[in-house]
């Protein structure tokens, strides 16, 4: 009903402002005159909130139920067509796309109590091309809470499309405790490939439990089971990298095969040294590091200027296991710095470096004749970590070191690589003048054994 | 003190429930089934009586699974009395009751019982043994559970059926209209047809009840999911009635219909079928046949 406004007095000498009723629902104030009063200031602010906050509401409003039509009809797009089919990929394609919105009606089709009311389905098939279908797109959205609906829908009562779908989601998302115990109950399965999806969504965990389904897997002669497993690694990212580089130097049948699928998952690190999130460039660059292909270093090399000290440790050692100066430089370089944890950080990536290639013995050795004590106390503890037998002779006279520290250092290293002709000398050092000193030496000596 | 130990005992029987995987709903529904056993335990009719809705309908099952050797064993709750009358002053019940199988949604709950023990005849003192499984279904009626159908000796597999027959004109004729309003996508037509109480089963390819579920509870239900199918599928059902079984007094009916269903989609082009039987009871309380019960994909040939 339209109200017709009834022209507005103004008294003299009294500006005021008036309420207009006709405006009521909508939370609109008039302003009658050309100064307000303290009150009507606050009367117009409560008003104009009401109404922005109606107007934000409605919005809101609308743009869910938009979005939950949307859902809707890509969810009948899902059961209209047949999996796999370009209209119910397009299905899933655009529901992945919708994002966290999408994710409620997704889980809930993923519950069989869910098809009951008004939302019945006569056919198993629908069912399964509904949940098969919403599992794909919560593997892309990967929302943390969708996890237990895909746990319980991997077991038998399901078909295999579901089950692969939601065990894939469960990989795609990633670690988490339930999530791993139930694919990791999958690794029992009679059927292969369930236990190889399994085992690749347990990779996608960073974990490696189910690495012999996926290295059975390559090496038999089932084409599907080698195409499913050679895509899971691909799609395991930096996850996947140290298996699929053993994979790549073994021999096998299939090594053209893993050798293309270390170069697709070499640019998509490299392209991931970009990344905005930290973690995806630490974990990028440390997986290069594991490929060990040099054609990746410019993109280390920047992030050695990247300002998270994870990332730069991760770059250096990626680069120091190529073999690349800058890389070895910049440990040897934080493992002289006064910073406390840049030398830790130091040593843990150069013993990562060191073990996994040998690739700075000669500068670990160097670095123990080095002017700094900072310098010689670090490369002992490396040599230790590392185990490097060929050090002994250097670590032997580094227990001389003037610094105590260094020697301290030295002799656990002594004590960790654990050569039997050097007991004279660590019963002589349980004598030195430094009680931390002769304490690790005893220590040594213990670790050495009774002989 | 005494308020104390109540509270704790009924503290400690809730916690012993909900461990044993009941519900306040199924605690309520064995409290009903109870109430039944119990009057007729006691003679008690009116304590029987309790127990049931007013729009109940009975079957007979025959001992068999198959619904095609079932008949209408009470019309509705007067027929019910009357033989319960009957029953409780010629014989004598000793029997205990086990519930294997409860399933509730929202307001509506399918059972089966399994009686065992003695039925004694008051006149001659003749001892008979029992056992015999019951399928039940119930309303929530405000806080109670009332029992709305019975299929007294209901087998545990199929047998051999008698040769059936569906010469029920009104019946068939009914079915053929569900059918039609499918085939012309009229949601209206179709819930018309049923009673404002009715349950809707799946019965997933199966004859025992313990595997079924309730799919839809009530004709608005029912209209609701209608509408939302309707307008987005196309189907055609070739449909046969295969069996009918009316009472006396043309009051209640069971159905069974063979039938193949293709649904076709607006959005894609797939186009699922499945052949499947469906179980109908009907009754006419208020002048129309009314659907009371149905379940999709009843197991006949399994």
């Amino acid at each position: 009903m339209i109200k017709t406004r009834a022209p507005l007095k103004l008294r003299p000498n009294c500006f005021s402002s008036a309420y207009d009723p006709l405006f009521d629902e909508l939370g609109v104030f008039v302003m009658t005159g050309p100064a307000f009063s303290t009150q009507s200031i606050h009367a117009t602010m409560k008003k104009l909130t009401l109404f922005l906050c109606g107007a934000l509401w409605l919005l809101g409003f609308s743009a869910c139920s938009t979005t939950d039509q949307q859902v809707s009809d890509l969810l009948e797009q899902l059961a209209a067509n047949e999996i796999e089919t370009a209209s119910w990929q397009q299905a899933v394609d655009e529901l992945a796309a919708i994002g966290r919105p999408a994710a409620r009606q997704l889980v809930a089709h993923l519950n069989p109590d869910h098809y009951k009311g008004v939302n019945y389905r006569e056919y198993r098939s629908e069912q399964e091309k509904l949940r098969t279908g919403a599992a794909r797109a919560l593997g892309r959205i990967k929302p943390r809470g969708a996890t237990v609906a895909l746990d319980d829908r991997i077991v038998v009562a399901y078909t295999d499309n579901e089950r692969i779908a939601c065990i894939w989601a469960i990989g795609e998302i990633g670690f988490n405790q339930t999530g791993l115990d139930a694919l990791k109950a999958q690794l029992k399965d009679k059927n292969p490939l369930i236990r190889l999806h399994a085992a690749i969504g347990i990779v996608k965990m960073d974990e490696e439990n189910g690495i012999e389904e996926i290295e059975a897997a390559l090496n038999g002669d089932d084409d599907q089971l080698v195409k499913i497993a050679l895509h899971g690694l691909e799609e395991s990212n930096y996850f996947g990298v140290p298996s699929l580089s053993r994979f790549a130097r073994q021999s096998g049948p299939n090594q053209e095969q893993l050798r293309q699928v270390v170069g697709q998952v070499k640019d998509q690190l490299v392209s991931q040294l970009a990344a905005e999130e930290p973690t995806i460039r630490q974990r990028s660059a440390r997986a290069l590091g594991t490929i060990g292909d040099r054609s990746a270093s410019d993109g280390l090399l920047q992030l050695l200027e990247d300002p998270n000290n994870l990332v730069r440790f991760n770059a250096a050692a990626a680069l120091a296991t190529m073999d690349a100066s800058q890389g070895i430089d910049f440990l040897f370089a934080a493992l002289q710095n006064e910073d406390p944890i840049l030398r830790a950080n130091a040593v843990k990536f150069l013993t990562q470096v060191q073990r996994s290639s040998g690739a700075v013995e000669g500068q670990l050795l160097e670095a123990l004749s080095s002017d700094s004590p900072l310098s010689r106390s670090g490369a002992a503890q490396v040599l230790g970590e590392a185990r490097v037998s060929g050090a002994v002779q250097a670590l032997l006279t580094a227990t001389a070191d003037a610094v105590a520290e260094v020697r301290c250092n030295a002799i656990i290293a002594l004590g960790q690589i654990g050569p039997d002709d050097i007991r004279d000398r660590l019963q002589a050092l349980c004598e030195d003048s430094d009680p931390t000193v002769s304490y690790y030496a005893e220590w040594a000596l213990q670790q050495l054994g009774q002989s | 003190m005494k308020k104390s130990i109540f509270l704790h005992a009924a503290a400690l029987l809730l916690i012993a429930a909900i461990c044993s995987g009941e519900t306040p709903e199924t605690i309520l529904i064995r409290s009903t089934l109870g109430n039944d056993l119990s009057g007729h335990r006691r003679a008690d009719a009116d304590l029987v009586l309790s127990a049931y809705y007013e729009d109940f309908a009975g079957y007979q099952g025959n001992g068999n699974a198959d619904p095609r050797a079932w008949s209408v064993l009470y019309e509705d709750l007067d027929g019910f009395t009357v033989a319960l009358n009957k029953k409780l002053s010629t014989h004598r019940y000793e029997t205990e009751r086990t519930l294997p199988f409860i399933h509730v949604r929202g307001k509506k709950a399918m059972v089966t019982s399994i009686d065992s023990g003695k039925v004694v005849d008051r006149g001659t003192g003749e001892v008979r043994s029992i056992k015999t499984r019951r399928f039940w279904t119930l309303r929530k009626v405000e806080e109670e559970w009332l029992i709305t159908g019975l299929v007294e000796a209901l087998g545990d597999s199929a047998q051999v059926v008698p040769e059936a027959d569906a010469n029920a004109d009104e019946i068939v004729k009914l079915l053929l209209r569900e059918k039609q309003g499918w085939e012309d996508g009229d949601a209206g037509s179709i819930s018309g047809l049923f009673d404002e109480e009715f349950i809707g089963y799946d019965g997933y390819g199966t004859i025992k009840p313990e595997t079924w579920k309730i799919i839809f509870g009530g004709s608005e239900e029912l209209e609701q999911w209608l509408d939302k199918r309707l307008e987005r599928t196309s189907y055609k059902v070739d449909r046969r009635v295969v069996f009918t079984s009316v009472d006396a007094n043309q009051r209640e009916a069971l159905a069974l219909t063979s039938e193949k269903l293709t649904t076709t989609y607006e959005k894609g082009d797939a186009a699922p079928s499945i052949d499947r039987y469906v179980l109908w009871t009907l009754s006419r309380r208020t002048g129309d046949w009314k659907i009371t019960n149905m379940c999709y994909n009843i197991g006949i040939d399994n």
